[in-house]
C-alpha cells in the first residue's frame, strides 16, 4: 500500500465517527427516497398482482333482463376478450336484515376467483362461503347455519357455512357497495351454488381481456386501453340490447297468444250468441284487461337495460390508487430535504477534516506529491461513505419500507405482494448521494489544497472575529450577561456552523410538522365538510313528491331526530373554458332561508355569507378551480336527461369535498322550463349510533317513502379511514425526521467541540466547572436550536400545503391543518435531542485532555 | 512550613508496554512571595510537575502540599475548585479565546471568582490600556502574552504557574513580560514559578530547581535575586 493510501485509512479509522454520520445520514437520505418511491409502485403492484392472480374482471355487465350465452358471445366478439356469465343477487339475512351480496358459485368459472381464507369452498348444495369480514366483523364462524330471509327466494333459506375468502372485487375490507334493499349497505358477499340462486338467467357478465393484463391495473395505460374495450363493447351490446329485447317480446307475446286467442274466441262466441249483456261477457271483458295489463307489465320487463362497470368502479378500487399516488407526491418532496442536508453535513465534515489535516496536506505537498493525489484521500473517503450509505440504504428502503406499509395495509386490504428492487430509483438516490459526498469534498478540497506547502504549514490564521451587528445595539448589548454575550459572538463566528444547525433542526422539525400535518389535513377535509358547510346529519332521498310526509313523520318518531329541511336535487354535468365536470350535485332548496341553516354558502375568498340569486348559481371551489372559472363567468349545464342550460355564476363558495351546484328553484324553472322536483330532505340529527343510523334508514326504506337515507357520519368515516392509511408512512417520517435532526445536531457539535477544543481546553483550566465548560458551548445550540424549531414552523407548513397541493384528487380539497400535537411532538423531540446531545457533549468534555490540547501551537 | 511541598511524586505513563516515567520521586519546597525557576532540558518533567501543582492533573504516587493541603487526592471537582481560586496559569503559547476582545478574555476569568480584580485595572498595568477592545488576532505575540498574564493576574491567584512565558516571545518582549512576572511577585506578593530553558534567568530566583531525565538534580537558593533589568543574555 502506498503511504497516502495508507494514511487515508488511519484517516477513516481514527474519525471513525464522523465516517459513520456521513454513512448514517446518506442512509437515511437514501433510505427515504428509495423506500417511499418504493412504495407507491409497490403497492399498486402488490394490488395489480392480487387481482390478477385471482383473474379479476377488467369490465362487468348488468343486464335488466339477465344474459344468455349468446351475451358471452356478443361480448367475445371484442378482440381479446373471455365472458362468463354469473349470477348475482342482493339478499337478507334472516334476523338482523343484513344486506348481502350473493353471488352464484361454479367451479368452473374463472373470473373472479376467491382467495381463500379457511375451509373450502362450496360442494354441496347446502353450503355456503363467506366474506371474510363476515368472520372478523360479524362474527360468523365455519360449521355454523346461515338463515337468509324469507324473501330471499333462495332455494333454502339455511345453509352451512364451510368457508370463508376474500375476493378481488372486494379489495377495501371496510367497504361493500351499496344496495335497494334493507338498510341500502351491503355488510358483506357470500357465494352459494349457482342453483341456489333460484335466477332464470345469469344476471352478471364478467369480462375480461387477455391483452390488458399485461398492463398495471393502475397504469394511465390500462385505464385508456380499459376505455378503449368499453366503447367496443358498448357498440355491440349496443344491438344485441335491441335483439334481446326483441327476442324477450316476442316470447312474452307468444305466450300470451294462446289465452288471448281463447278470449277473443270465446268473445266471438258470445257475441255471436248475442249475449254481449250477460254476466259471463262482463267477465270475458274483465279478463280481457286484466290479461292486457299483464302483458304491458311483462313486455315492460323486457326492456333490456344495461349497467356498465370497470374495476375503478369496484368499491375502494379508486381510493387505493389514489393514496398511493397520494404516497408518490411525498416522496417528491421530502427525500429532496434529506439530501440537502446529507450534502451540508458532508461539506461542512469534509471542511474539518481538511483543515484538521492542513499541515499534513502540506507536508505531503512539500514532499512532492500532486494536488490530485492527496484530494484523491478526501475524495475516496467521502465517496466511500456515500456508497456504504447507499448501498444500506436503498437496501433497507427497498425492502423494508414498502414490507411495513403493505403489512399495515392488510389490515384495509386482501394483498399478496413480491418487492422488487427499484433499480431506477436507486439509481438516482446513488448519483445524489455521490454529488452530496464527493462532490462537497471536491469544493473544499479545491478550495484548500490551493495553497502553497508553506502556508499550509503554518497554523491557519484564526477566524478573524468581527463584532457582531448586536453589539452595534449598545443598550441591549449591555444587558446581556457576559455568558450570553460570548456565546452570541461565538454563533456569528461560525456562520455556516449556524446556518446548517439551523436548517439541520428546522429541516427535522418541518418534516415531522409535515408528517402530522398530511394527516391532520386529510382528515380536517372530512371533518370540515361535515361540521363547518354542511350542518346536517342525514340526506334521506324520497321515493316521488308525494311520500315526503310519510318520510317527515317517520323521522319524527325517532329520538334522534331534530330537523328537517326539503329540497330538490339532481345530477348535472358542468362545461367551462373547454373542460367538463360529470357528476355535479345541483342543489334547489325549496326554502333558501331555511337552507341556510343547514348548508353555509360562504364566499371562498371573503367568507362572508351568500345568497342565492335569481339568475345565477353558486359554484363550489374546487370545481371553479378546475374548470378555472369566477364569479361572472357563464357555466354550461348539462342534466342527466341531456336539457342545457348556460347559466351566470353568482359566487364562489367554500367547499371541502365533492361539486355541488347551488340555485333557487326560480332560476331552474327559467333555464330548464320545469319546476324541480323536491326529492331530497337533509335532516339534523343528535348523536346517533350506528345502531340508530341502520334502524332508521331501514324504517324509511321498508315505509316505501324513501329510496335511500345516507349519513354523513359515514362519509365522514371514509374520509377519516382514507387519513389513516397513511398512519404508518407518516409515522415512518417522523421517525426518521428525528433521526435526522438527531444525527445532525450531533455531528456539528462534536465538529464544534474539536473546532474549539483549545478553546474549551483553556476555560478548563482557569477553572470553570464542568457544567459551565459544557454550557459554555452548548448554549448556542439552545439558541440554535430554539430559531429552528421556529424556522421549521414555517417550512413545515410551506411543505405541508406543497404536498397537499400534489396529493389533491378532483374532488376533494385539502385545508392546511396541522394539529397542535403536531406542534408539541416536533418541538419536544427537537427539545429532547438537544438535551441529548447537550448530555453526551457534557460527558465527553469531562474527559477532554486539556493538557493536550493546549501543548502544541496550532 | 513552606507553602509548596512535592514529597516523593511519581508520574508514570503507560504507553502499551512500556512505562514512561515523566517524573521520578521528585521532591523540593517553594516559598510564598518567593519567584521559583524551574530548569531542565526538554522531556526532563518540567512541564508534567508544573501540570500536577496546578490542578491539570494528579501525580501517581507521592504527596503535593499546597499552602497544607495535599492535592494529590484531590477529586476533578476538587481540583477545578483549586483551579478556580488558587491558580494563574501562563503558558508558551497564550491561549487566548479568539472570539473575545482582550478585556473580555481577561473578563471571562474575572467572572468566575469573587475576589477577582478589575479587568480594565490589570490591563493598564501590564501597559495594555488602550488595547482593551482588541482582538487577540489584532495583537502581537508580546501583547497577547500580556494578555495572558493579566487574565491570570485577574482572578488573583495565590499562586503564578508559567510554563515557558517567554518560549516564543524575542529578547525585548521577552524580557517587558518576565518582569511583569517579576513584580508580580514582588509587589504583590505572588507565588511564582516559572519553566525556563534559559539558564540566565537563575539569577533572578529565590530558589532553582534544576530538573533533568525525570529527577530533582538540584535546589539552589539565591539570597540575592537579580531585577530582571540586570540580566542580559
Ligand atoms: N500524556 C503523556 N503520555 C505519555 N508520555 C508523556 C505524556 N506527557 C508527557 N510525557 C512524557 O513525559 C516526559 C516529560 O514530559 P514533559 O512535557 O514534562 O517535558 P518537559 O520537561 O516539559 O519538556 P519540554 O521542555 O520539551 O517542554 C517526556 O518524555 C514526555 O514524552
Ligand atoms: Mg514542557
Amino acid at each position: 500500500m502506498k503511504p497516502l493510501t495508507k494514511n487515508m485509512w488511519r484517516n477513516i479509522a481514527q474519525s471513525k465517527g464522523r465516517f459513520i454520520a456521513i454513512i448514517l445520514i446518506i442512509l437515511l437520505g437514501t433510505l427515504i427516497f428509495v423506500g417511499v418511491k418504493a412504495t407507491g409502485p409497490a403497492l399498486n403492484t402488490a394490488l395489480d398482482q392480487t387481482v390478477k392472480k385471482a383473474k379479476l374482471s377488467d369490465v362487468q355487465l348488468l343486464s335488466t333482463t339477465g344474459f344468455t350465452k349468446e351475451d358471452s358471445q356478443v361480448a367475445e366478439s371484442v378482440t381479446g376478450a373471455t365472458a362468463e356469465t354469473a349470477k348475482f343477487k342482493y339478499a337478507l339475512t334472516a334476523k338482523s336484515k343484513t344486506v348481502v351480496a350473493l353471488y352464484g358459485y361454479d367451479a368452473t368459472q374463472q373470473q373472479n376467483q376467491l382467495i381463500l381464507r379457511s375451509g373450502h369452498l362450496p360442494k354441496h348444495a347446502n353450503e355456503i362461503v363467506l366474506d371474510q369480514q363476515a368472520k372478523q366483523k360479524y362474527h360468523y364462524r365455519l360449521g355454523q347455519t346461515f338463515k337468509f330471509a324469507k324473501d330471499a327466494a333462495l332455494k333454502q333459506n339455511r345453509y352451512k357455512i364451510v368457508g370463508f375468502a376474500d375476493s378481488p372485487q372486494y379489495i377495501d375490507n371496510e367497504s361493500r357497495g351499496s344496495a335497494n334493499i334493507g338498510d341500502g349497505t351491503v355488510r358483506f358477499f357470500a357465494y352459494l351454488p349457482e342453483k341456489q340462486l333460484n335466477l332464470p338467467t345469469a344476471t352478471l357478465l364478467n369480462i375480461r381481456f387477455s391483452n390488458l393484463q399485461t398492463k398495471n391495473t393502475y397504469s394511465k395505460a390500462y385505464l385508456s386501453a380499459v376505455n378503449r374495450k368499453v366503447k367496443a363493447l358498448k357498440k355491440v351490446f349496443k344491438v344485441r340490447q335491441k335483439q334481446r329485447t326483441t327476442a324477450l317480446q316476442n316470447t312474452v307475446t307468444q305466450q300470451f297468444t294462446p289465452q288471448q286467442m281463447q278470449l277473443t274466441a270465446a268473445k266471438a262466441q258470445l257475441t255471436a250468441n248475442q249475449q254481449t249483456n250477460s254476466t259471463a261477457y262482463q267477465t270475458l271483458l274483465a279478463q280481457e284487461t286484466q290479461l292486457n295489463a299483464a302483458k304491458k307489465q311483462a313486455l315492460a320487463a323486457t326492456k333490456t337495460h344495461y349497467t356498465w362497470q370497470t374495476r375503478s368502479e369496484l368499491p375502494g378500487f379508486e381510493a387505493y390508487g389514489e393514496s398511493s399516488d397520494r404516497i408518490a407526491a411525498i416522496a417528491n418532496v421530502f427525500p429532496v430535504f434529506f439530501f440537502l442536508i446529507a450534502a451540508l453535513i458532508t461539506f461542512t465534515t469534509i471542511t474539518r477534516m481538511v483543515e484538521e489535516n492542513r499541515s499534513q496536506i502540506g507536508t505531503f505537498k512539500a514532499l512532492g506529491y500532486g494536488k490530485g493525489a492527496i484530494a484523491k484521500n478526501y475524495l475516496v473517503y467521502a465517496g466511500l461513505a456515500g456508497i456504504i450509505g447507499t448501498i444500506l440504504g436503498s437496501i433497507i428502503g427497498n425492502e423494508a419500507l414498502p414490507r411495513i406499509v403493505l403489512a399495515l395495509y392488510k389490515a384495509y386490504i386482501p394483498l399478496s405482494h413480491n418487492i422488487t428492487l427499484q433499480w431506477g430509483i436507486i439509481s438516482i438516490a446513488a448519483v445524489f448521494a455521490l454529488l452530496a459526498t464527493v462532490g462537497a469534498a471536491l469544493i473544499v478540497v479545491n478550495k484548500e489544497l490551493t495553497a502553497g506547502p508553506a502556508a499550509l504549514m503554518r497554523p491557519r490564521s484564526p477566524k478573524s472575529a468581527k463584532r457582531i451587528l448586536l453589539e452595534r445595539i449598545t443598550p441591549l448589548w449591555r444587558r446581556l450577561s457576559f455568558n450570553r454575550k460570548v456565546s452570541y459572538r461565538n454563533l456569528f463566528r461560525f456562520k455556516s456552523r449556524l446556518f446548517m444547525t439551523i436548517i439541520g433542526i428546522a429541516g427535522g422539525t418541518a418534516l415531522i410538522l409535515t408528517g402530522f400535518g398530511i394527516q391532520n389535513s386529510i382528515a380536517a377535509s372530512g371533518t370540515r365538510q361535515y361540521h363547518e358547510i354542511f350542518n346536517y346529519q342525514a340526506v334521506v332521498r324520497l321515493k316521488n313528491t308525494q311520500s315526503d310526509t310519510k318520510a317527515i313523520n317517520i323521522l319524527k318518531q325517532a329520538e334522534t331526530y331534530q330537523h328537517q329541511t326539503q329540497l330538490a336535487t339532481a345530477i348535472g354535468k358542468i362545461q367551462a373554458n373547454g373542460k367538463h365536470i360529470s357528476d355535479v350535485n345541483l342543489y334547489m332548496p325549496k326554502d333558501t332561508k331555511q337552507f341556510q341553516k343547514y348548508t353555509r354558502l360562504q364566499d371562498v375568498k371573503t367568507g362572508q355569507a351568500l345568497k342565492l340569486k335569481n339568475n345565477g348559481v353558486l359554484l363550489t371551489q374546487k370545481a371553479a378551480t378546475i374548470l378555472g372559472i369566477q364569479v361572472g363567468d357563464p357555466l354550461k349545464l348539462t342534466l342527466t336527461n341531456g336539457q342545457k342550460a348556460t347559466v351566470k355564476i353568482t359566487g364562489i363558495t367554500t367547499n371541502f369535498t365533492g361539486h355541488f351546484i347551488y340555485l333557487n328553484q326560480v332560476t331552474y324553472q327559467k333555464l330548464f322550463q320545469k319546476k324541480p322536483v323536491n326529492n331530497t330532505l337533509l335532516v339534523q340529527l343528535k348523536s346517533q349510533t350506528s345502531q340508530q343510523r341502520d334502524q332508521l334508514a331501514q324504517e324509511l326504506l321498508d315505509s316505501g317513502a324513501a329510496i335511500g337515507t345516507s349519513y354523513t357520519h359515514t362519509q365522514q368515516a371514509t374520509m377519516t379511514k382514507m387519513a389513516a392509511t397513511l398512519d404508518p408512512i407518516v409515522a415512518i417520517f417522523i421517525l426518521l425526521s428525528g433521526i435526522l435532526s438527531f444525527v445532525v445536531l450531533y455531528n456539528l457539535t462534536n465538529i464544534n467541540v474539536s473546532e474549539r477544543i483549545r478553546e474549551l481546553s483553556t476555560i478548563k483550566v482557569l477553572g470553570f466547572y464542568d457544567r459551565e465548560v459544557t454550557l459554555y458551548i452548548v448554549r448556542e445550540n439552545i439558541v440554535l436550536t430554539l430559531v429552528g424549531i421556529l424556522v421549521g414552523y414555517g417550512i413545515g407548513n410551506l411543505l405541508t400545503a406543497y404536498i397537499l397541493h400534489q396529493a389533491a384528487t378532483n374532488l376533494i380539497i385539502f385545508p392546511l391543518t396541522i394539529a397542535p400535537i403536531g406542534y408539541i411532538t416536533a418541538t419536544v423531540l427537537m427539545l429532547v435531542f438537544t438535551a441529548i446531545v447537550m448530555y453526551v457533549t457534557h460527558k465527553k468534555l469531562q474527559h477532554i485532555d486539556m493538557i493536550e490540547a493546549l501543548k502544541s501551537n496550532e | 512550613m513552606a507553602y509548596i511541598e512535592v514529597k516523593h511524586e511519581y508520574k508514570r505513563y503507560q504507553m502499551g508496554e512500556t512505562e514512561i516515567i515523566a517524573n521520578n520521586d521528585l521532591s523540593f519546597t517553594a516559598e510564598k512571595g518567593q519567584l521559583t525557576v524551574i530548569l531542565g532540558p526538554s522531556g526532563a518533567g518540567k512541564s508534567t510537575v508544573l501540570n500536577i501543582l496546578g490542578g491539570m492533573d494528579s501525580p501517581s504516587e507521592g504527596e503535593v502540599i499546597i499552602d497544607g493541603v495535599d492535592i494529590a487526592k484531590f477529586s476533578q471537582r476538587q481540583l477545578t475548585e483549586f483551579r478556580r481560586h488558587d491558580i494563574g496559569f501562563v503558558f508558551q503559547f497564550y491561549n487566548l479565546i479568539p472570539n473575545l476582545t482582550t478585556k473580555e478574555n481577561v473578563e471571562l476569568a474575572a467572572s468566575i471568582v469573587e475576589d477577582a480584580l478589575d479587568a480594565t485595572t490589570v490591563l493598564e498595568q501590564v501597559g495594555l490600556g488602550h488595547r482593551l477592545n482588541n482582538f487577540p488576532s489584532q495583537l502581537s505575540g508580546g501583547e497577547q502574552q500580556r494578555v495572558a498574564l493579566a487574565r491570570a493576574l485577574a482572578k488573583n491567584p495565590k499562586l503564578l504557574l508559567c510554563d515557558e512565558p517567554t518560549g516564543a516571545l524575542d529578547y525585548e518582549t521577552g524580557k517587558q513580560v518576565l518582569k511583569l512576572l517579576e513584580s508580580a511577585c514582588r509587589e504583590n506578593q505572588k507565588t511564582v514559578l516559572i519553566i525556563t530553558h534559559n539558564a540566565a534567568l537563575a539569577k533572578m530566583a529565590d530558589r532553582v530547581i534544576r530538573i533533568n531525565d525525570a529527577q530533582v538534580r538540584a535546589i539552589e537558593d539565591n539570597p540575592t535575586p537579580l531585577s530582571i533589568d540586570a540580566i542580559e543574555w
